[in-house]
């Protein structure tokens, strides 16, 4: 019997197909699916998680109160810090029209350097020592105060918190289950970038609320582009972080922003700096 | 954000190297498949009586080939919707032809004029992240027939 190997054509064996473009085909419509889920997941946290009584977030944090925020030694400077805050939060929020019996808002100072405050679950309010000195006068702290208790009134931490979770849940299902190895990093970024931008959506709006509550104690909403225009000439020579990647929108279109709103109610932008007693 | 730099850099990193070197690797095999024509590879058990008996040996050729990023994320793209991985099937051709052609190469330095019963033995070497195929090896064998001087020769 006579034996042969005869020639065998190139691409039996192959498919002879562009691979820029199934990439493309197949990468988009991934995407497209991702971000139709996390919009649902996402319009879901919104609605549900409000729902959520503030009274059992707080009785959540209660329980843990003494781990979780130290409470300053009586007769201290923090102690007094922390008296003085809790004292022009609570004008703040008296005097607003956005005040509400239910929600109590508490402040914890935290004794340490750095330029931070945040809204918790349970209608906490942290604002670091480091974030205080930098404060010119009392109408920019109080800008700082009630930024932080619109995101409590809005119920922005449970939201935040229960989109994160539900988004990060989808998306490990997503690469968990099917073994996506090589695309976990990209999905953590996709949704990443999902919940930024769903977190500058809320600080815009608790820079808006934060404008008005401060007109009405202040008769001006000064407080708000003054400490703004000094963070945003603080940052001149260091890049501020793609508006697609920060968690706050950029400080120019936060002041731009805030004078528009000011401006379309007639509210004037007049400078009324009031010292605060622990300017070191 | 880094992250994202990180990946895409890779995927282009992937694309670009991984297409020249398998365009190199495919014309390496090319031109030493037209060289090495003979032993002839035949998958047959059993090869025919002969008068006189020719020697035997086992011969084989085994190779490791890796996919590159961006055929990986490919796949596991594909993996998704089902369907032909075809970013794979490159990747297994040539592991498979240049397996043969190493056993060939043995075979013809035995002089050897026939190599029967080939068998290939595909395994995956190392896994990527998450168990996606990082390479993969290619293990040809069978069995040389050398034939004595005056021995049948191939038609």
């Amino acid at each position: 019997m006579p034996y042969s190997n005869p020639e065998i054509p190139e691409g039996i064996n192959t498919t002879d197909t562009n691979p820029l473009r199934e990439f493309a085909v197949l990468a988009g419509t991934t995407l497209a699916i991702i971000l139709t889920v996390i919009a649902v997941v996402a319009f879901l946290a919104e609605r549900l998680a409000p729902l959520v009584p503030l009274g059992f977030e707080q009785s959540l944090t209660r329980q843990h109160e003494d781990q979780l925020f130290a409470a300053p030694a009586a007769g201290s400077v923090d102690a007094a810090k922390t008296l003085y805050l809790q004292t022009l939060a609570d004008d703040l929020l008296a005097q607003s029209q956005h005040a509400d019996d239910d929600i109590r808002v508490t402040i914890h100072f935290a004794p340490a350097a750095v330029d931070n405050a945040f809204a918790a679950i349970g209608g906490h309010v942290i604002i670091y020592d480091g974030l205080l000195r930098r404060m010119a006068d009392e109408p920019s702290l109080a800008f700082v105060l009630v930024h932080e208790i619109a995101h409590v009134q809005y119920r922005d931490p449970i939201v935040s918190a229960t989109r994160a979770l539900s988004i990060f849940a989808v998306l490990k299902l997503v690469s968990g289950t099917l073994d996506i190895g090589a695309l976990e990093q990209a999905l953590g970024v996709s949704g990443q970038a999902a919940l930024l931008a769903y977190s500058r959506e809320q600080e815009s709006r608790s820079d808006l609320v934060a404008t008005e509550m401060l007109y009405a104690h202040y008769g001006t909403a000064y407080g708000a582009t003054h400490l703004l225009k000094a963070l945003k000439q603080s940052t001149v020579g260091d890049a501020e972080p793609a508006t697609f990647f920060a968690t706050h929108p950029l400080h120019a279109n936060r002041i731009s922003d805030i004078e528009t709103y000011a401006l379309e109610r007639g509210w004037q932008l007049v400078d009324k700096a009031i010292p605060i007693p622990f300017d070191e | 954000m880094v992250d994202l730099i990180v990946f895409l850099t890779l995927l282009a990193l992937g694309f670009g190297v991984g297409r020249y070197n398998e365009a190199r690797h495919y014309r390496s095999i090319l031109r030493r498949e037209a060289l090495y024509k003979t032993p002839l590879v035949i998958p047959e058990k059993t090869p025919p009586p002969t008068v006189p008996t020719p020697k035997t040996h086992l011969v084989s050729g085994s190779v490791v080939i890796s996919v590159d990023y961006f055929k990986q994320v490919l796949a596991a793209l594909r993996g998704i919707f089902r369907g032909r991985i075809t970013s794979y099937e490159s990747l297994l051709d040539r592991a498979r032809r240049k397996a043969i052609l190493r056993m060939r190469e043995r075979a013809h330095g035995m002089g050897a004029n026939m190599i029967f019963n080939v068998k290939l033995e595909t395994t995956s070497i190392s896994k990527g992240s998450k168990g996606n195929t990082g390479s993969i090896e290619v293990y040809a064998y069978g069995t040389a027939l050398i034939p004595p001087r005056d021995a049948m020769q191939p038609s």
